[in-house]
């Protein structure tokens, strides 16, 4: 597990990365697209769950306003968002809906709409299209539901089964990988039940991962991972902690998490691309999530979320 | 098929493809400097190759390809000189000592090479210590003094001794770590009994997740590398040592060689005033572009092929040492 030390150096960086998206959202507050607003809100319930005392000023207090504006868009353009569903791009929305306790009447409406719109689209789509896909939509309407995690009853062909060997794993596969992780998992609140040559397969083939997405300096798939390291329980794994530092190492001195930031720069000069909200947000998001569930795991949003028997609509005062 | 019969089939279709290339190797072809110094260093590694697999059992010597190194290359006069007088000593014992292991030998060059050690500079230059038990490596196939040079001094101070953290190691990092393994186990043919048992945890530890990393890059050079040195440690009864060959296998092209790591070509192309951008398609051109690639991985490949995967069906006991896949199977 991480060091004393690893768990401040997080928290000086989380506070920092919080203070960052508050700042990005309040820049761009009129002009962000829903996406952009799910990606500030569901890394503003990350970062808060790293800061004992949650956010302060800013960062604390902008969240329920873009949840207010979140659930405005989401009111006033009802087809966009049963567009989205229907694309299959509800993780998101989902997410977001999953960590909205502390927002008031504006989490309770995006939980009512998520919930309404994963309705029609159950009532069109079976699970066979995306296993995973669909089931993770069960799993998180579950707990906006307020329901205890139960292990999945669901059985397929997951890819973990027939997956090939670490050399051979691209990042969409550890993508998929993790996904199935935090599916059987329930985002690490359960323990991985899985058959022994699975779980020989997963016990050998993260770790290796990890090195090689550590050594090629890949912060987004170094996020995926610690997050699947997290929910296969293999926290021992020295690879475990190098990633963790991998992460911390590359947040920066304005709070975002970036990688290849020269890199980043020139092509930015060249093309005029806002970097904020194209590139530094979303694996910001990605660093805040692996690092809440990584270093706080009982305090990460999902896990409130999981853990809270029957939420309701009462909590919005929480 | 059968992984051994796999092997065998690769390593008759890389040999072809040598074969059918052998003028490429030859550096006295070449009008343009780089593409001559480059065609020295190639011809010398085959002439290594060739050297590993001559005493080999079970193995067929490469002697069309030893012959030509010999009558075409070496012999000449001018490259003789060129390998003493200019600032290629390694090459120069090198090339010495492998064709001197497949029976060849020259009294007046060996007398030059000894009056060169004599005079004392092979010894005393600088050199990475990888290098060092290159030279080293050289000195004793060719039978000549150490002069103080010694293969624990030049191993303790290497990069691999101080069993350096994984993260940060740089391709040229990796090839110091091969280079170092292969001179110190002769390619994997002679255990060395001197690395400790730290030595021996490091290298089970490093050189797999090592392999891992390059067979995921897809390159085959580095990963060929690593597999000899696995082999020379006795890391070969991985289930990975296995796995990685096959991939290795697979990955060979339909000529026959396998494809190296991307290069940049362009200090050649300068010298010679093309233009890569004019598109103009030229055969010999291409014949070049192909071995300056492909070459030398298809050497390690071979090599890999020869002294790791070739005895696979010999009895342990002919194939002098406790490296054999077979000892294990």
């Amino acid at each position: 597990m991480p060091t004393a030390d690893a768990t401040a150096a997080a928290r000086q960086a989380v506070e920092r990365s919080g203070a960052w998206l508050a700042g990005l959202a309040a820049d761009r507050f009129a002009d962000l697209d829903s996406d952009g607003v799910c990606l500030l809100l569901f890394g503003l319930a990350c970062a808060r769950a790293l800061t004992a005392a949650g956010l302060d000023g800013d960062a604390g207090g902008i969240a329920p306003r873009l949840a207010e504006r979140l659930a405005g868009d989401w009111t006033a353009a009802p087809s966009a968002i049963r567009a989205e569903f229907h694309a299959g791009r509800f993780v998101m929305p989902l997410l977001v809906a999953a960590v909205s306790g502390p927002w008031g009447d504006a989490g309770r409406r995006l939980r009512g709409i998520c919930e309404r719109e994963w309705r029609a689209l159950r009532a069109e789509s079976t699970a066979d299209d995306n296993p995973i896909l669909f089931w993770t939509g069960e799993r998180l309407i579950s707990l906006i539901r307020g329901e205890p995690p139960q292990p999945l009853r669901a059985r397929w062909q997951m890819e973990i089964e027939s997956m090939a060997p670490p050399y051979a794993v691209d990042p969409p596969a550890v993508r998929q990988l993790t996904a199935e992780l935090a599916l059987l998992s329930a985002y690490g609140m359960l323990d991985l039940r899985v058959s022994h040559p699975v779980d020989r397969y997963v016990r050998e083939t993260l770790p290796c991962l990890m090195f090689i997405y550590l050594k090629d300096r890949d912060l987004e798939t170094v996020c995926l991972l610690l997050r699947a390291l997290h929910y296969a329980g293999l926290h021992a794994a020295p690879e475990f902690s190098d990633g963790i530092e991998f992460v911390l190492q590359h947040n920066s001195r304005d709070g975002y998490f970036a990688m290849h930031s020269m890199a980043l720069h020139l092509h930015a000069v060249r093309s005029q691309q806002d970097l904020r909200r194209s590139v530094f947000l979303p694996l910001s998001v990605s660093a805040l999530w692996a690092l809440a569930e990584c270093l706080a795991p009982m305090r990460a949003p999902l896990w409130r979320a999981g853990s809270l028997p029957h939420r309701g609509d009462t909590d919005g005062a929480r | 098929m059968a992984l051994v019969e796999q092997a065998q089939r690769a390593k008759g279709r890389a040999v072809r493809w040598i074969r059918d290339r052998l003028d490429c190797f030859n550096p006295l072809g070449y009008q343009h400097t780089l593409k001559f110094k480059f065609a020295l260093k190639a011809s010398v590694e085959l002439a290594l190759q060739c050297a590993l697999v001559h005493h080999r059992a079970g193995e067929e010597p490469l002697t069309e390809m030893t012959a030509f190194l010999w009558t075409e290359v070496f012999g000449h006069p001018a490259l003789q000189e060129y390998l003493l007088e200019s600032d290629c000593d390694l090459l120069a014992f090198g090339f010495y000592g492998s064709l001197r292991l497949c029976g060849f030998e020259d009294l007046v060059y060996r007398a030059r090479l000894e009056r060169l050690l004599e005079q004392g500079y092979p010894v005393m230059a600088e050199r990475m210590p990888s290098r060092e038990l290159d030279l080293i490596y050289s000195l004793t196939r060719a039978d000549l003094p150490l002069r103080g040079l010694s293969p624990q001094a030049s191993y303790a101070r290497s990069l691999l001794a101080k069993h350096p953290p994984l993260y940060n190691l740089t391709d040229q990092d990796a090839y110091a770590i091969t280079h170092t393994l292969f001179f110190l186990t002769d390619f994997g043919q002679a255990p060395n009994p001197t690395f400790s048992s730290d030595d021996h945890a490091y290298f089970a530890w490093a050189l797999p997740r090592l392999l891992q990393y390059y067979l995921h890059k897809r390159d085959w050079d580095l990963s060929g590398e690593l597999l000899i040195a696995m082999n020379g440690v006795g890391l070969d009864h991985l289930p990975l040592f296995r796995e990685a060959w096959s991939v290795l296998i697979a990955a060979q092209g339909e000529d026959g060689s396998f494809a190296g790591p991307a290069v940049d070509e362009s200090a050649v192309d300068a010298q010679e005033g093309t233009d890569a951008a004019a598109g103009v398609e030229d055969p010999q051109k291409e014949r070049w572009r192909l071995f300056h690639d492909n070459y030398h991985t298809t050497l390690v490949a071979l090599l890999g092929l020869h002294l790791s995967l070739g005895g696979i069906t010999l009895p342990a006991s002919t194939r002098g040492g406790q490296f054999g896949i077979s000892a294990r199977d």
